[in-house]
């Protein structure tokens, strides 16, 4: 530790880089983390996008043939996995990382250098589940990877391998970060800041983090036995010698319905900051918004089976799944009137965030009326696997989740990196997403009650679906000029000198009263909070003096940049690739990969244990 | 009343129709062989129809067949299979009711009469079952709609409502 007066890079040890391309990988501050995995999730997005658009494009004409059936399944295999675990979640997690400390007063995450480590994972992961394209056998099971179509019988090329293997390192990325950011939300809040005066967006990133605790781990050993089965013949899900393929279908849901509020409630964050801000109010009933959070991921554990209703549970399963399914419309709705609430008799200003907050308000409420339609099961079994289903997921998480993702890029872009976005582009960009989604998903709707199933890489012109196809392959096109309008926003916008003042938007939270963009250590003096909201009534006591000017003079305490989270993480990796071999009969090269996987990854751990921190 | 038994992979056991409240005879004990005879099994129930849940996985049936109980009940114990239904199409009339009975042979399929009630999900290792009337003269179309591989938009079979 040493005391300063002055800029953090002296308190780097000499033998690291402190810029430069290099200095992104020692790097242990929470910002820069944070904008990887930004930057990580969006070239992800291109990849994911691109995909939709090949789907789409396939599903063009009757009788296309622009792709056989295996290079569509692999494309929308692909494209499911990436949306959600490449680019929803790590949006989320950059956020996490971008915001969580300067919510709550704090300097850095409680484990910075694990945080580092948990991104490098990630990256790796993604890549991993990228390089099966070199392969020539990307995953071709679909996003759920239902056993036992992924079984090795149905599924000899390594694209399963590669599938769950990445599917497991980035479930161990997201694990340790959740740790990572429960334990900074719970120990590192600046003092005064009671668990009932935290922003929002904290509130839902921990309980986020919750859902991640309690929930990862099941799919963690689901993945293993899948790999089990894969590698080792096991026979975890083989009916033929007593295993069960339901047992995927509950374990997989058991983890994938917490994981739609995973990817769900850090949005609901964003919107409920975003918000308050533009309308001058406080959030209507703060306390309520927190409890519904908790009400909502509760009984987000109590609903998987829903996911099955026509595999033959039986009324009485059917009947309770169905109940709580419902049940979690109370909390959600709740939610939705007191943003709209929130707004009323607000002195609102339109501004591009609050645009993209009013846009996830439709499209989420749009979305979760037809996901409480689908908590009937009577109505849930004509819709079931249909198109009706995919317009319902793809409502809340695009038009939701995704919606609010942009909304808080736009919001937090002055704060983060100093420029503001261009808010002409903002709004074209806004205006022809809000058309682009609304054309494709609600054709998806149409296309499911015409009977038309998931995952059809091919039609028939008798089956009267071209219309609504054409409709949705326009809607998606449209989306892509919207997306290209976004990057083209963040590329200009990078080339415009840093400039921003500390509080733009004139907004509540603590991120607020440090410059834009925020030094490395944060804050100069860590805030006394006293209220919800503090800046923001700090601003009506002393004006614009709550904007903290750098002439403090108090300790900074910040940890060193560290080569041990990547060279780790880079070790970890030589482990799936050892398994991978194991599974294509390379014996000798797979054992040799993992001892050597290992090894190293132990030596590193113990290398960065005894590294000093500061 | 219509009793199907379940012989557990052993010889077949015929089912047996009485009328209702009537009593059913114990048909003779089904038989299997390469096993050694090691004890009696005594006091297990015999597999009722109507409950899928409760039949051992798998047992039910193995081949896909139509049965016509009366004037407006059936029973198809149809199989899925890649990339087929079997019966691929059944013909019924107005106003009957259909119980479906569906097993997978391979993988995770779907049986879903587009535009009705019945979607029901084929488990490999268990049966699944979906009662149906239909009221509506028709032709129904039946999709997969649970992916299952290269040819999964391929897999349709037909309900003809006459």
């Amino acid at each position: 530790m040493s005391s300063a007066s002055v800029s953090a890079s002296q308190h780097k040890a000499p033998n690291y880089p402190a810029s430069g391309l290099l200095s992104w990988l020692v790097t242990v501050d929470h910002k820069r983390i944070g904008v990887l995995y930004l930057l990580s999730a969006l070239v992800f997005m291109i990849f994911g996008g691109i995909e939709s658009l090949m789907i789409r494009t396939q599903l063009w004409s009757p009788f296309n043939d622009l792709y056989t059936g295996m290079t569509y399944n692999q494309i929308f295999t692909m494209h499911g996995t990436t949306m959600i675990f490449l680019v929803v979640m790590p949006l989320n997690a950059a956020f996490f990382n971008l915001l969580i400390p300067l919510q709550i007063g704090a300097r850095d995450v409680a484990f910075p250098r694990l945080n580092a480590f948990t991104y490098w994972i990630f990256l790796f992961g993604g890549i991993l589940l990228h390089v099966s394209f070199f392969f020539g056998s990307m995953p071709d099971v679909g996003w759920f990877g239902y056993a036992n179509i992924s079984s090795k019988t149905y599924l000899p090329t390594v694209g399963g391998d590669f599938w769950g293997l990445s599917l497991q390192i980035l479930g161990l990325s997201t694990l340790v970060a959740s740790f990572n950011f429960f334990v900074t939300i719970v120990n590192m809040r600046a003092p005064g800041m009671t668990f009932m005066r935290m922003p929002l967006f904290t509130w839902t990133a921990l309980i986020t983090q919750v859902l991640i605790i309690l929930s990862f781990p099941v799919i963690t050993v689901g993945l293993a036995m899948l790999m089990f089965d894969r590698t080792f013949g096991t026979n975890f899900f083989n009916p033929a010698y007593g295993g069960d393929v339901l047992l995927w279908q509950h374990i997989f849901w058991v983890f994938g319905h917490p994981e739609v509020y995973i990817l769900i409630l850090p949005p609901f964050g964003y919107v409920s900051e975003i918000l308050p801000t533009f309308s001058r109010k406080t959030i209507f009933g703060y306390a309520v918004m927190v409890f519904s959070t908790c009400a909502i991921a509760f009984l987000g554990f109590t609903v998987w089976a829903h996911h099955m209703f026509t595999v033959g549970m039986g009324a009485w399963a059917n009947a309770i799944f169905a109940t709580a399914t419902m049940a979690i419309a109370i909390p959600t709705g709740v939610k939705i009137f007191n943003w709209l609430f929130t707004m009323w008799n607000g002195s609102i200003s339109v501004r591009v965030p609050w645009l993209y907050a009013v846009g996830f308000i439709l499209m989420f409420t749009i979305g979760g009326v037809t996901g409480v339609m689908h908590a009937s099961v009577p109505v849930d079994t004509q819709h079931q696997d249909s198109y009706f289903v995919v317009g319902h997921f793809h409502y809340v998480l695009i038009g939701g989740a995704l919606m609010g993702i942009i909304g808080a890029v736009y919001y937090w872009y002055p704060k983060l990196f100093g420029r503001m976005l261009n808010e002409k582009i903002g709004v074209w960009q806004f205006v022809l997403l809000l058309i682009g989604m609304n054309i494709t998903f609600m054709s998806f709707h149409f296309l499911g009650l015409e009977g038309m199933p998931r995952r059809y890489y091919t039609y028939t012109p008798d089956q009267a679906i071209t219309f609504w196809n054409r409709a949705a392959t326009v809607g998606a096109y449209i989306q892509a000029v919207s997306f290209v309008l976004f990057f083209f926003n963040i590329f200009i916008t990078m080339r415009k000198p840093i400039g921003t003042e500390a509080d733009p938007w004139n907004a509540r939270t603590l991120e607020w009263s440090i410059s834009s963009p925020p030094p490395e250590f944060n804050f100069y003096k860590i805030p006394q909070v006293e209220s919800l909201d503090d800046f923001w009534h700090k601003k009506q006591k002393i004006g614009q003096s709550a904007i903290e000017t750098l002439t403090g003079n108090e300790h900074v305490h910040l940890p060193n940049p560290s080569w041990k989270p990547f060279s780790a993480a880079s070790a970890l990796m030589l482990l799936p690739i050892g398994i991978l071999m194991y599974g294509s009969h390379l014996v000798v090269p797979a054992v040799v990969f993992m001892a050597a996987g290992l090894l190293m990854f132990i030596w590193q751990s113990i290398a960065w244990a005894l590294e000093p921190a500061e | 009343m219509h009793y199907p038994f379940e012989s557990n992979t052993g010889s077949n056991v015929t089912t047996i129709s009485v009328d209702y409240n009537t009593k059913a005879t114990k048909p003779t004990e089904p038989t299997r062989n390469g096993y050694t005879f090691e004890a009696t099994v005594v006091g297990t129930k015999l597999a009722k129809v109507n409950n899928p849940e409760c039949v051992p996985p798998g047992s039910l049936y193995d081949e896909a067949r139509i049965e016509k109980l009366d004037d407006d009940t059936y029973q198809v114990f149809s199989v899925a299979k890649m990339w087929q239904f079997d019966p691929a199409a059944i013909e019924i009339p107005i106003g009957s009711q259909v119980d479906f009975f569906l097993i997978s042979k391979d993988v995770v399929h779907g049986l879903n009469i587009a535009g009705t009630n019945v979607n029901m999900m084929a488990v490999p290792g268990a049966v699944n079952k979906f009662s149906y009337t239909f009221r509506k003269k028709c032709i129904f179309t039946v999709v997969c709609n649970e992916y299952c591989g290269s040819q999964h938009q391929a897999m349709v079979g037909q309900v003809v409502v006459k």
